[in-house]
């Protein structure tokens, strides 16, 4: 590779979402439900991004429309800046190949039937990859990886591995393919405190060892910190603030992700007062979605549509107020 | 059944002194499965106060929830229990099942993690309340509606009235917890358990939940107790902490001490798992080597001193829980912060 096409190549991001929409059609409603709403943000080799908010603010359904099920509804998803809906067949299929994801539930997404050696060879036959000595050893390699030792769990079936071990399987899936993103869906979120710093420290591991890229997604803000160079808050089906991690958790500056700041804060008597409930996202607030929950709402906010705007380097917020100006 | 006079007696004293609080006495559970037996719990002892949270902390398999199950009288056959739990110095352990399902419903209540599960996805919320009303008192179809949706405000269901007439699929995740609560209160219990109540909940909602229970458990005077593998969780919303690993209780103390001076490595490292929101990205969390022992299998010696890093010649002899400061047990040989 040339010098000029490497940093092409380090400029281009390995993934890019722009102004990606969403919408579901669900009976009974006259108008669709709009899960995510010009979403655009971008994730470079080598780093993490972080994407946190409430159940139901759309960030699985972002996560899903990345690996094309389903396709979004507008907008574009680029992996190393190829459109990902222009593609068809063999190029589609090597395309998704780069992006894997682990999944919240270990037990549900692995086929109780199972050995742990088949699940995870599963990827790799399906594909075709290598000869059957070829493959085989690959598994070893991978379970290797994610700190299981092949000889002692590899016959065995999902029921018999602990949480903590069936997530491992699941992150070996996830790596059978030499992928370059691997999308964390609360990936650790059902695990036990201990288990998830053994999960969380994996994660790390692997990232630094094979030089992963990660979308992580979750809604507790203090995992999505420990993991993350970059941060997206969604609302509702939006990107409220998006930044450098480091930035966004010392200086908040939407309301909403001060709130949720507030709600794992460490100091008693943090501002935890009751916020009420998302609205439905049948029908979002007009203006910003998060002007009923937000004590600092005015007569603006319900009129127009908050863009999200730099208001510094590596820091973009989508309010007309924001906490802080820089 | 007591009988001699001195019984009666000790009994009385024992029932003024101990007025609604919940006495957990060397409770122990042995399951019988078909390997033969699994030793659940051992030797468990606890104190659940009017008006207070005990925390029970610890990880799955631990025996925190077969504990509180046990005291519910909600294990099947197959479970073995011994030891004793006095709720106002009534016994409940080897009750007979009809006595005890209506002190279930009277004097103790449990909330489940996961609200969707135990609620009625074909009925109205507010006559699911109202069901559980009558089920403790012999009211009408009207007024246990009417008591029904005090009890949705109660719990801080916004607009009680209408949301009443809501089915389960119609609400948040938080918010069908809050009408679970409201059924547990319906009949003012004496002792609430949580059993992980927020677990599956976000962030925002799980410290309005957790704040709910702080705010009912001082309005009813009832006593609460949460059960949690998140140490940090425990922290902030309980005032008496026990931590419980391989079905024993290896720490327990008033929280501001435990906290303050944690004695029992394996507390230390469930501490130190937790990520901070204050810690730099990208910094390795402490992790707890290894995992919990096979509990079909009796352990000679201390349970964790295979993870423990500060394991010494002492811990091949089982530790007892015993007050090590005022008010402060620990079952260590080797205490941090304490030289021995």
């Amino acid at each position: 590779m040339s010098a000029v096409a490497q940093r092409l190549e380090a400029s281009v991001p390995l993934l890019e979402l722009r102004g990606v929409s969403k919408e579901f059609h669900v009976p009974g409603h006259r108008t669709p439900l709009s899960a995510i709403s010009d979403v655009s943000f971008s994730v470079h080799d080598g780093e993490t991004l972080g994407l946190v908010g409430e159940s139901g603010c759309g960030k699985s359904t972002t996560a899903r429309v990345i690996i094309q099920a389903p396709k979004p509804t507008r907008g574009q998803v680029l992996l190393r800046g190829v459109d990902l809906a222009s593609l068809r067949g063999p190029a589609l299929r090597r395309a998704r190949r780069q992006v894997q994801m682990v999944f919240q539930d270990p037990y549900s997404s692995l086929d109780p039937r199972w050995k742990v050696r088949d699940l995870v060879a599963e990827p790799i036959r399906v594909n075709h990859i290598g000869t059957r000595d070829e493959q085989l050893k690959r598994v070893e390699e991978l379970l290797h990886l994610v700190g299981l030792n092949p000889k002692q769990y590899g016959d065995r079936r999902p029921r018999n591995l602990s949480g903590g071990q069936a997530q491992r399987v699941g992150i070996a899936r996830a790596l059978a393919l030499s992928p370059s993103l691997v999308i964390c869906d609360e990936a650790v979120s059902s695990l036990d405190v201990s288990i998830r710093a053994q999960i969380l420290n994996l994660l790390e591991d692997l990232h630094r060892e094979l030089g992963l890229t990660y979308l992580f997604i979750a809604h507790d803000l203090t995992v999505v910190k420990h993991v993350s160079d970059w941060v997206g808050v969604m609302y509702l089906g939006r990107l409220s603030e998006y930044g450098r991690s480091d930035v966004i958790y010392r200086s908040p500056a939407h309301p909403y992700t001060s709130s949720l700041l507030a709600a794992v804060s460490e100091v008693p008597g943090a501002d935890r007062s009751e916020v009420g409930e998302i609205p439905s996202s049948f029908s979002p607030p007009s203006g910003c979605r998060y002007r009923t929950r937000c004590p600092y709402a005015q007569a603006r906010c319900a009129e127009e549509v908050p863009e999200l705007r730099e208001i510094a380097e590596n820091h973009r917020v989508a309010c007309h107020f924001p906490l802080i100006a820089h | 059944m007591v009988t001699s006079i001195e019984g009666r007696v000790a009994s009385t004293i024992n029932s003024v002194a101990t007025e609604n609080s919940l006495i957990v006495d060397r409770l122990s559970v042995a399951f019988n499965s078909g390997a033969g037996d699994v030793y659940a719990v051992n030797d468990v002892s606890l104190r659940v106060t009017p008006g207070k949270t005990l925390g029970i902390v610890g990880e799955s398999g631990s025996g925190k929830s077969v504990t509180v199950r046990a005291v519910m009288g909600l294990l099947g056959h197959s479970a073995t229990v011994s030891g004793s739990a006095r709720l106002n110095g009534e016994e409940l352990i080897g009750m007979p099942e009809d006595q005890l399902r209506r002190r279930r419903g009277i004097k103790l209540a449990m909330v489940f993690q996961d609200p969707m599960s135990s609620l009625n996805p074909t009925m109205r919320i507010g006559s699911q309340v109202a069901e559980a009303v009558r089920h403790h008192r012999n009211v009408g179809r009207k007024e246990s509606w009417s008591d029904a949706v005090e009890l949705l405000r109660s719990v801080r269901v916004p607009d009680p009235e209408r949301r009443a007439r809501d089915y389960p699929h119609q609400l948040s995740g938080g918010m069908r917890q809050r009408v679970m609560i409201a059924m547990a209160l319906s009949a003012r219990p004496s002792v609430l358990f949580a059993d992980e109540p927020t677990t599956a909940l976000d962030v925002t909602t799980q410290a309005q939940i957790l704040t709910l229970l702080d705010d009912l458990k001082q309005r009813y005077g009832m006593g609460v107790v949460l059960i949690t593998h998140d140490l940090g969780i425990a922290a902030r919303h309980t005032d008496d902490l026990a931590v419980m690993y391989a079905g024993r209780v290896v720490e327990s103390a008033p929280t501001k001490k435990l906290i303050g001076a944690i004695r029992m490595p394996y507390t230390q490292a469930l501490m130190d798992a937790i990520p901070r929101i204050d810690a730099p990205s990208h910094s390795p969390l402490a992790t707890i080597e290894g995992s919990p022992p096979d509990p079909s299998k009796r352990i000679s010696g201390c349970a964790f001193a295979a993870r423990c890093p500060h394991v010494g010649d002492r811990c091949v002899t089982t530790p007892l829980l015993a007050e090590g400061e005022p008010g402060h047990r620990w079952a260590c040989w080797y205490p941090l912060g304490v030289d021995t």
